[in-house]
């Protein structure tokens, strides 16, 4: 079996343990973040504090990770998030993945609470809990480079916090390089461990392929298939994902405004064309021959001198558009601030966005937001909260809740401008004019997440299966689960990086298949492709299980009532909305096609089918 | 003469000069026959939009109209009018895959 082992560390006792990778689990869940979800359902009790010792947080790596197959060196993180109380997770690429994974290691579970600061340290069949003092309340960039210096070895990969995650900010983010694991608040569960980075450097070959001759095969196919994509290799790796401006400008799905009206022309001011002139070179994860991504740096102007590797484009919605900011060197800034500081770009936007529209009502004083001016559009007070929600300081401590906890301690009318699903804010395509992007977000287990799920037909057009009108509920149940479990099944488990898998699989539904022909050829277990699917229904349901646990039930199934009131006046989705109606039409359909009763509880049938049984005793008392 | 505005993006808009223009169209227009007639307007244009050998769309494009992808309606054979909005895309960060947007 190519998959490593489990290291287990318990911060509390300092106990650090070695195990096989079981058995069932590889089988079951192939590995990446399926498999850790699942021990999350196992391990963790959905009602423990998400900031306590009792909560865990995992990392793991799909089978991929360390082989010869591109776009693969990918971690995901996973443990109950402390911005939502769902299911966290988290993933990130870079160079830590395929460093970790050279120590012999397939996934970590981190348990308990450090006393004190600490880092992990792993080399090869090796691991040691070790003081952090002299790195608490380092930038993220700042641990990196100090920690490689103290370790003296400069191709130590590192995925650590900054000040966010230790002042417990509900959205901060694991930064490894320039990279983020940013979304569900997984930096402050490490905060709250007190441990503020984990080490790596290993040299360990992987053990042997099953089938060395069948993996080479499927690794050519795999670069065959990006070679083809007509956009891999030549306008995503010239814009990155900063192109999807200019697209959800043109569809008029690019929030602005909290979400009060759609981003116009004036925002490809911070669209991917804008960005090449920015760009100051291309950079990559372990092991990708794209090149997407873009480093990007501010010459002239306030912001001058501050260069990102990004923005991304959840983050020019959420640093931008969102905020009525159409400057891109103060996105720039902000992405390099919160990347420095380790927050989640998108949350932090989102949640300023719902604070300046409180602001501009007259809902929040100038005296609540420590005199700043609030105002739509105003990036210097962005910037100056910014920092203030990283160090929990002044209204920073308020905004560091996260929209939704924030709003309620607002009170009055302020939840209803929260745009959030189950905690987590939306990233950057509105719902309204996608419906399909609309029930993913509701049903998703993580909350408002384009990550899981991503309705590609209504945003890029993908007809596969099937060519799509994007503001027709009729059939997007079933385009949901599509997205959700196939997705799951060619991502979440194997980890292959999504743009891959978007830009040169899904197009001709090469997923499964080449999924399949890995894990067959990694593994060398006899698997069909409608089995590869069968570990992202996995994956959906034990999260789906975890979090009606945890509390969650239909209602949460929901989107905020601006979404399904207000329709968009202007642009190509004018006059749309997701009505109650909508929601409760398409919510009915998607539970009957999973096999889940009308409260959203998978049946006893439904998990026998996918072998999770066991599961059903815990459900059967909701 | 009924007009149409129509949308695009990246060297489509370098070319036409900015990101939505307006465009007279004939009675009777289709997709087909506006997005002829953008590109017998700017002749940049000729061979960016589609294939010279099948006259289909080229392969990386998707269009809309009025939000909908063609392909949801009857492709370039979809009838155009007074107030329509037709958007050429240019899905960068995701492939829009085999483009067959005959009806």
């Amino acid at each position: 079996m190519i998959m490593g082992k489990i290291l287990r560390v318990n911060l509390t006792t300092r106990q650090i343990t070695q195990q096989p990778y079981p058995e069932v689990l590889a089988r079951q869940f192939m590995g990446g973040a399926a498999a850790a979800i699942k021990l999350l359902y196992d391990e963790v009790d959905p009602r423990v504090d998400a900031l306590g010792p009792d909560n865990k947080l995992i990392a793991s790596m799909g089978f991929l990770a360390g082989t010869s197959a591109p776009a693969t060196s990918r971690v995901a993180f996973v443990g109950k998030s402390p911005l939502s109380g769902t299911v966290g997770y988290s993933n990130s690429g870079g160079f830590f993945p395929n460093e970790l994974r050279a120590t012999g290691v397939q996934a970590i579970i981190v348990e308990g609470k450090a006393e004190a600061p600490v880092y992990l340290w792993i080399g090869d069949d090796r691991a040691e809990i070790r003081d952090a003092k002299d790195y608490w309340g380092l930038s993220t960039i700042d641990t990196q480079y100090y920690l490689q210096q103290a370790l003296h070895d400069g191709n130590i990969r590192i995925a650590c916090i900054g000040p966010a995650g230790e002042h417990l900010v509900k959205y901060a983010a694991i930064i490894n390089e320039r990279r983020a694991a940013g979304r569900k608040g997984l930096g402050a569960v490490m905060g709250a461990k007190n441990l503020k980075a984990i080490a790596v450097r290993g040299s360990k070959d992987l053990p042997p392929l099953a089938d060395p001759a069948a993996f080479k095969a499927a690794v050519q196919a795999l670069h065959a298939a990006m070679k083809d994509s007509p956009a891999l290799y030549h306008r995503f790796r010239n814009f990155g994902t900063a192109g999807n401006v200019e697209l959800t400008v043109g569809q008029g799905d690019m929030p602005a405004k909290n979400f009060q009206e759609p981003a116009g022309e004036e925002y490809l001011a911070i669209g991917g064309q804008a960005g090449t002139g920015y760009r100051v070179r291309h950079f990559t994860c372990d092991q990708c021959p794209v090149m997407a991504a873009q480093v990007r740096t501010v010459s002239s102007g306030p912001y001058a001198g501050y260069t990102s590797e990004g923005p991304e484009f959840e983050s020019l919605y959420s640093l931008g558009s969102d905020m009525c900011i159409a400057d891109m060197g103060a996105c720039i800034a902000m992405d390099r601030l919160c990347d420095e500081l380790g927050l989640d770009t998108v949350s932090f936007g989102a949640t300023v966005a719902m604070a300046m529209e409180l602001y501009e009502r007259g809902i929040l004083k100038p005296a609540d937001v420590d005199g700043l001016d609030l105002k739509f559009g105003n990036h210097a007070a962005a910037v100056a909260v910014l920092r203030k929600v990283a160090y929990r300081e002044g209204v920073g401590d308020l905004l560091a809740e996260g929209s939704r906890l924030a709003a309620e301690r607002i009170g009055g009318d302020a939840p209803k401008y929260a745009m959030h699903v189950k905690g987590l804010e939306f990233p950057g395509y509105d719902p309204r004019g996608l419906k399909a992007m609309g029930l993913n977000y509701m049903t998703t287990f993580t909350g408002a997440d384009h990550s899981r799920g991503h309705s590609e037909q209504e945003v890029f057009g993908i007809p596969v299966p099937q060519a799509v009108d994007r503001f027709a509920i009729e059939g997007k149940a079933a385009l949901t689960i599509f997205n959700q479990d196939v997705g799951a099944s060619v991502k979440d488990s194997s980890m292959l990086c999504t743009f891959v898998v978007r830009l040169a699989l899904l197009p001709k539904n090469l997923g499964p298949k080449l999924i399949t022909d890995f894990w067959r050829a990694a593994q060398g277990y006899d698997v069909t492709p409608e089995e590869v699917v069968r570990v992202g229904e996995r994956m959906t349901n034990v999260a789906r299980a975890w979090n009606l646990r945890a509390g969650f039930t239909r209602k949460d199934d929901t989107l905020p009532e601006r979404l399904m009131t207000e329709a968009l006046q202007t642009g190509a989705s004018k006059g749309h909305v997701i009505s109650p109606a909508d929601r409760d039409r398409m919510l009915d359909e998607y539970y009957s096609l999973h096999g889940w009763d009308a409260r959203g509880v998978p049946t006893p049938e439904r998990l026998k089918g996918l072998g999770l049984e066991t599961l059903a005793a815990n459900l059967a008392r909701l | 003469m009924p007009t149409v505005t129509v949308r695009t993006m990246f060297e489509l808009a370098r070319i036409v000069g900015r990101p939505s223009v307006q465009l007279t169209v004939g009675a009777g227009a289709t997709v087909r026959t506006a997005l002829e007639g953008l590109e017998a307007a700017h002749g940049g244009l000729r061979g960016s939009l589609f294939d010279p050998g099948t006259g289909s769309l080229l392969s990386y494009l998707f269009v809309e109209l009025n939000g909908r992808d063609i392909r949801s309606l009857q492709g370039l054979e979809t009838p155009v009018g007074e107030g329509d909005a037709l958007s050429v895309l240019i899905p960068v960060a995701g492939g829009a895959g085999s483009n067959d947007n005959a009806p």
